[in-house]
């Protein structure tokens, strides 16, 4: 017996298969190097008010002082600050005596609505960390005692007032602290 | 809509099996899939990209070059390109090249630390500071210097990065026994 229902009416099925596999495999392929790049990326953002601490793969960090020093002030002046910069300091403390023993973190400032990043700076004639015990270590990783470390960054005047600190363990992306000043 | 007769029904197979070998054969290659995202400007233009600001002011080729305490001695000769750069997102080294047809060379190291191959760009903090090649002494001569490339980058490994590419004729560029290069500096744009 012939059939009297139309290409369309008797191919229904199979291209309702190719609208719901064809999008599926796409998504399957690119999915593999998308959820590596997005576990990858600091976006599980954890912000800490100033004077707050917060807790980071075992750890407890806080801004317990930050100071800003442009270039045209007396103080930026006498570090050497560039020209159209400003140096800027932030003393942590540190309590990783619950982290495990390889804990380390990395400190950058953020300014997040232009998504620029600045590292620690020695650029300049100020030396950080002078007036902290010298028997503890100089950035963020495990000690038996909580302790002091103190970062300086050398970024743009115009971003000074709109730069969080940010804190990241490695092993624990893609959660982040964003820790205010 | 009618039934499709089977003559067309073969027809539309072969072509989907002919479509299939263009789509393959046309595929990106990984060069081009991971090429740089090329910025080709004029010196003295500000060329700018993801991740990178980049001039290219001036460039000259001079017998022997000092920079600092720093005398460059040289059985070829010295391209110094002056240039100002900054990163637009994080921290990073600049980096420079130079292609004449097929060959390139990567800035020399041996100036040191006050050449713009030692400087840390970061976000909105430009720097000024040159770029040295040590080139052969014959340069020149190639056919291809006369359309020469200098390529400024904040990454040695350019796939997929910005890359700011300016134009040189090196066989029009003024030859000077000695080219005394001025310390890099940081600048305001």
């Amino acid at each position: 017996m012939v059939s009297e229902q139309s290409w369309w009416r008797r191919s229904r099925w199979p291209l309702v298969s190719l609208a719901v596999l064809v999008p599926a495999a796409l998504a399957a392929s690119l999915s593999v190097d998308a959820v590596d790049y997005l576990l990858s990326r600091p976006s599980a953002v954890t912000v800490v008010e100033r004077g707050g601490a917060g807790e980071l793969g075992g750890a407890t960090i806080r801004v317990i002082d930050s100071w800003s020093a442009p270039a045209d002030s007396s103080l930026g002046e006498s570090y050497g600050v560039p020209v159209g910069a400003a140096l800027v300091s932030v003393t942590l403390e540190l309590d990783a005596t619950a982290a495990s023993e390889d804990f380390v973190c990395r400190v950058t400032l953020l300014e997040a609505d232009r998504d620029r990043r600045w590292t620690t700076s020695f650029g300049t004639d100020y030396f950080p960390g002078a007036d902290l015990p010298d028997d503890v270590p100089l950035g963020c990783r495990r000690h038996d005692t909580p302790f002091p470390f103190e970062e300086t960054f050398v970024i743009p005047l115009d971003a000074q007032d709109r730069v969080v600190l940010e804190v990241i363990d490695p092993a624990g992306l893609p959660r982040v602290l964003h820790l205010e000043l | 809509m009618a039934a499709l007769t089977r003559p067309v029904r073969v027809a539309a197979a072969l072509g989907l099996v002919a479509l299939a070998f263009v789509v393959a054969r046309t595929e990106p290659q990984d060069e081009l899939t991971f090429a740089p995202f090329v910025v080709r400007v004029d010196p003295g233009e500000v060329g700018e990209g993801r991740g990178l600001q980049a001039v290219v002011d001036d460039a000259v080729l001079a017998d022997e070059a000092t920079l600092g305490g720093w005398t460059g001695e040289t059985d070829g000769v010295w391209l110094v390109v002056s240039t100002r750069m900054a990163t637009t997102e994080s921290g990073s080294l600049g980096y420079a090249t130079l292609a004449v047809g097929e060959r390139q060379w990567d800035a020399s190291s041996r100036p040191g630390l006050q050449a713009m191959s030692s400087a840390l760009l970061d976000p909105g903090l430009p720097w000024s500071g040159a770029f040295l090649f040590e080139l052969p002494a014959d340069i020149a001569d190639d056919p291809a210097a006369r359309d020469a490339t200098i390529r400024l980058a904040h990454d040695p490994d350019t796939r997929m990065r910005t890359v700011v590419e300016v134009g040189v004729d090196l066989t029009a560029l003024p030859r000077e026994p000695i080219v005394d290069v001025a310390p890099k500096e940081r600048i305001t744009w």
